[in-house]
């Protein structure tokens, strides 16, 4: 959405910050963030100078705010394992690592799960016993109706139960984790 | 007039987390939400808060809709996304007993 300021002394005011934010992380987000802060406080007495002073006072001088956009503290980062980057490659290697690497692929893939506080303890068990019992049933099938080979159930057991669980899991993940995690 | 800087250095340390617990009941505008961290005395300017809702709408914690005010032209609202829930629910986690280690080491030695 385009709002505009019109007043000489709130234009001055937002080039003279835009141009102290050369090259500064945000540059444009702040300057639309205070762009619309401006027009907010002026509401209906937009064209009033005194009111124009007294909300670009209030603001603080554009140097100051352009230092702070530049020697901030970095923004809050969540732990890779609480983000949603994370989640996804638990369940890539829970699935695909599982074929690619089979079984170490399989247990890292586990390790992440039950390192992240993403899921609670209730998603994590689902995921981990889901393919070893589909798996486990897959090959009582396979063995009751020889000659249907072992392997075949095996890997469709498996690959039946972990695409399921990653279903399941990025359904259930939520990203900064759980706070009580049961 | 010049901040104190343990003040400006203990400011800096919680301000991001304070702009998420004011959000964390419901969406705000920037007016109203530099109004009430400038009156708890947690922001020096209210120009400040904007490189700080820059940072933390980059980092996906807090969003924003714009809504129609019935007093001009409408306003942006911030909100929190789920990730600075969480963020800001594990900050009160940490901090309430961190804050009450620190009053008992100064009750003990005032």
């Amino acid at each position: 959405m385009t709002v505009t300021a019109q007043d000489p002394a709130v234009r001055s005011y937002l080039k003279t910050l835009h141009t102290l934010l050369e090259g500064a992380p945000d540059q444009e987000l702040v300057v639309d963030g205070v762009r619309q802060h401006i027009i907010d406080a002026l509401g209906p007495e937009a064209s009033d100078p005194a009111r124009v002073r007294d909300v670009l006072h209030e603001l603080g001088d554009p140097a100051a705010i352009a230092a702070d956009a530049r020697t901030s503290t970095n923004p809050i980062q969540l732990p890779f394992l609480q983000r949603r980057s994370g989640a996804i490659l638990t369940v890539l290697l829970l699935t695909v690592g599982a074929f690619i690497v089979p079984v170490a692929g399989w247990i890292v893939g586990l390790g992440l799960l039950w390192f992240s506080t993403g899921w609670t303890l209730v998603d994590k068990l689902t995921a981990t016993l889901a393919p070893i019992v589909l798996t486990v049933l897959s090959l009582g099938l396979a063995y009751l109706f020889t000659p249907f080979p072992a392997h075949l159930g095996l890997l469709g057991g498996f690959a039946l139960g972990s695409i399921g669980a990653a279903v399941f899991l990025l359904a259930r993940f939520r990203e900064g984790g759980r706070a009580h995690v049961a | 007039m010049q901040a104190d800087p343990v003040l400006t250095n203990l400011r800096k340390g919680v301000l991001e987390h304070c702009v998420l617990a004011v959000l964390r009941d419901d969406e705000v505008y920037g007016v109203d939400l530099a109004h009430r961290l400038v009156e708890a005395g947690l922001l020096a300017s209210e120009g400040s808060l904007y490189p700080l809702l820059a940072r933390l709408r980059s980092a996906d914690m807090v969003s924003t809709r714009w809504q129609e005010s019935p007093s001009g032209p409408p306003r942006r609202y911030y909100r929190l996304t789920p990730a600075g829930l969480s963020a800001v629910d594990r900050f009160i986690d940490i901090w309430r007993p961190f804050s009450r280690a620190v009053d008992t080491i100064f009750e003990r030695t005032s």
